[in-house]
């Protein structure tokens, strides 16, 4: 039977010692694996999801959690007709053409993601058409017990091994914290595709 | 998320130990600094007006990262480089190929040369068919106090550093600090570094 948000909520409360949620309520912790889960597959993007983005004629930039998908975060891919979109960064955009801003063409060629909240298409069509965008989606809200689970069991573990550092912290336990903080440091360097964590020092007492 | 959504859980992690006006300001701070980074990116058009070369942006932008004068990306530029010009270049006219800003106000900035078009009126922050001819845009970071959810777990514990770390009856060295590493961490695996209040000083 696969995992529940409820089988990560009893195994952190044991973990922190409170398996009659006497310090943190059932919810709290729920909502903390939720907030928790999101905030590391933002950083790893390891859930993916895609979808149709309806272009308007002559506009190309679109913003990401609204003309994209309400989910999206982190944009992975842009094909158009089948074909992937070169990604490149506005710099390497100005520099290969000054005037992209108001480029129009006859296919979309590259896209930009500017900081988490806009896409631009370049260059823009006449037309109105259509692109398929794969992107790092918001994990569902883990809102209730029965909640199913999108991560494996592996990127749990790094759900579980933050969280209750986050509980012992509101327990103010802080040398308790120090041991899942490390063991997440590791996973997450492992498992993550590229985010540093380098400059993170964790204090030993 | 609601900054009152993210007071609240600031306050639950607290064990209601906070001061609400403390965490609000402490709130907006870190919400000002989340905007110095590449995360809350927007674009914002304005009108030209012929012969005017001074402009103001709304204030919410944080950093401007690229600015247009119609359909052409414009040069960051300072006047040193334009007094080789000649003495009168405040004068020149054209269609402006660069952007300064010394000596001006905080979001204002002044297009070389001046303008000898004017746009439309611009429609809201509509990039596509409303978008006017000769119409100057910017593409900058912003601050907003409406946040993805996803940001709100370090923003929290940024909060709680500082609310902690001040002299209060509250204060408590150890807790702060903790806080602040874990901060620290949940912005790395973001991929955001922000500098911290004492790293300002």
């Amino acid at each position: 039977m696969a995992e529940t948000a409820g089988t990560l909520r009893a195994a952190v409360q044991r973990r922190v010692r409170d398996i009659n949620a006497t310090y943190h309520a059932n919810a709290f912790v729920l909502d903390m694996l939720s907030r928790v889960q999101r905030l590391i597959n933002v950083g790893s993007q390891t859930i993916l999801a895609s979808s149709t983005l309806t272009t308007a004629a002559n506009q190309l930039i679109y913003t990401i959690n609204s003309d994209v998908n309400a989910a999206a975060i982190d944009v992975m891919r842009v094909t158009s007709n089948n074909e992937d979109l070169a990604k490149l960064t506005l710099s390497e955009l100005n520099q290969i053409d000054r005037q992209w801003f108001r480029k129009v063409g006859t296919r979309f060629e590259a896209w930009v993601q500017l900081g988490r909240t806009l896409l631009v298409l370049y260059p823009s069509m006449s037309v109105a058409d259509s692109v398929s965008v794969t992107y790092s989606k918001l994990t569902t809200d883990l809102g209730a017990d029965g909640t199913a689970l999108e991560f494996s069991e592996e990127a749990n573990l790094m759900v579980m091994n933050l969280t209750e550092a986050i509980l012992l912290l509101r327990q103010r336990d802080m040398s308790r914290a120090i041991t899942p903080i490390n063991q997440f440091v590791e996973q997450f360097k492992l498992d993550s595709k590229g985010t540093d964590l380098r400059h993170v020092e964790i204090e030993n007492d | 998320m609601t900054k009152a959504a993210t007071l609240t859980l600031i306050s639950d992690l607290s064990k209601g130990q906070t001061d609400a006006t403390a965490i609000g300001r402490f709130y907006d701070d870190v919400v000002r600094e989340l905007g110095r980074v590449d995360v809350l990116v927007r674009a914002t058009l304005i009108e030209s007006v012929i012969d005017q070369a001074g402009y103001t942006l709304p204030d919410a932008v944080v950093e401007r990262q690229a600015t247009f004068f119609d359909m052409h990306t414009l040069d960051e530029v300072n006047t040193a480089t334009l007094e080789t010009l000649g003495i009168n270049w405040r004068d020149d006219k054209g269609t402006p190929i660069a952007v300064f800003t010394e000596n001006q106000t905080e979001n204002a900035f002044s297009l070389y040369p001046l303008p000898q078009s004017a746009s439309g009126t611009v429609a809201g922050g509509n990039f596509g068919t409303s978008f006017p001819v000769y119409a100057i845009s910017s593409i900058h970071t912003n601050f907003e106090t409406d946040l993805p959810v996803w940001l709100e777990l370090p923003i929290t514990f940024s909060v709680l550093h500082r609310e902690f770390i001040r002299e209060s009856n509250h204060t408590d060295t150890d807790f702060a600090t903790a806080c602040l590493q874990m901060s620290t961490l949940l912005f790395a695996i973001l991929g955001i570094r922000l500098s911290t209040p004492e790293e300002n000083e």
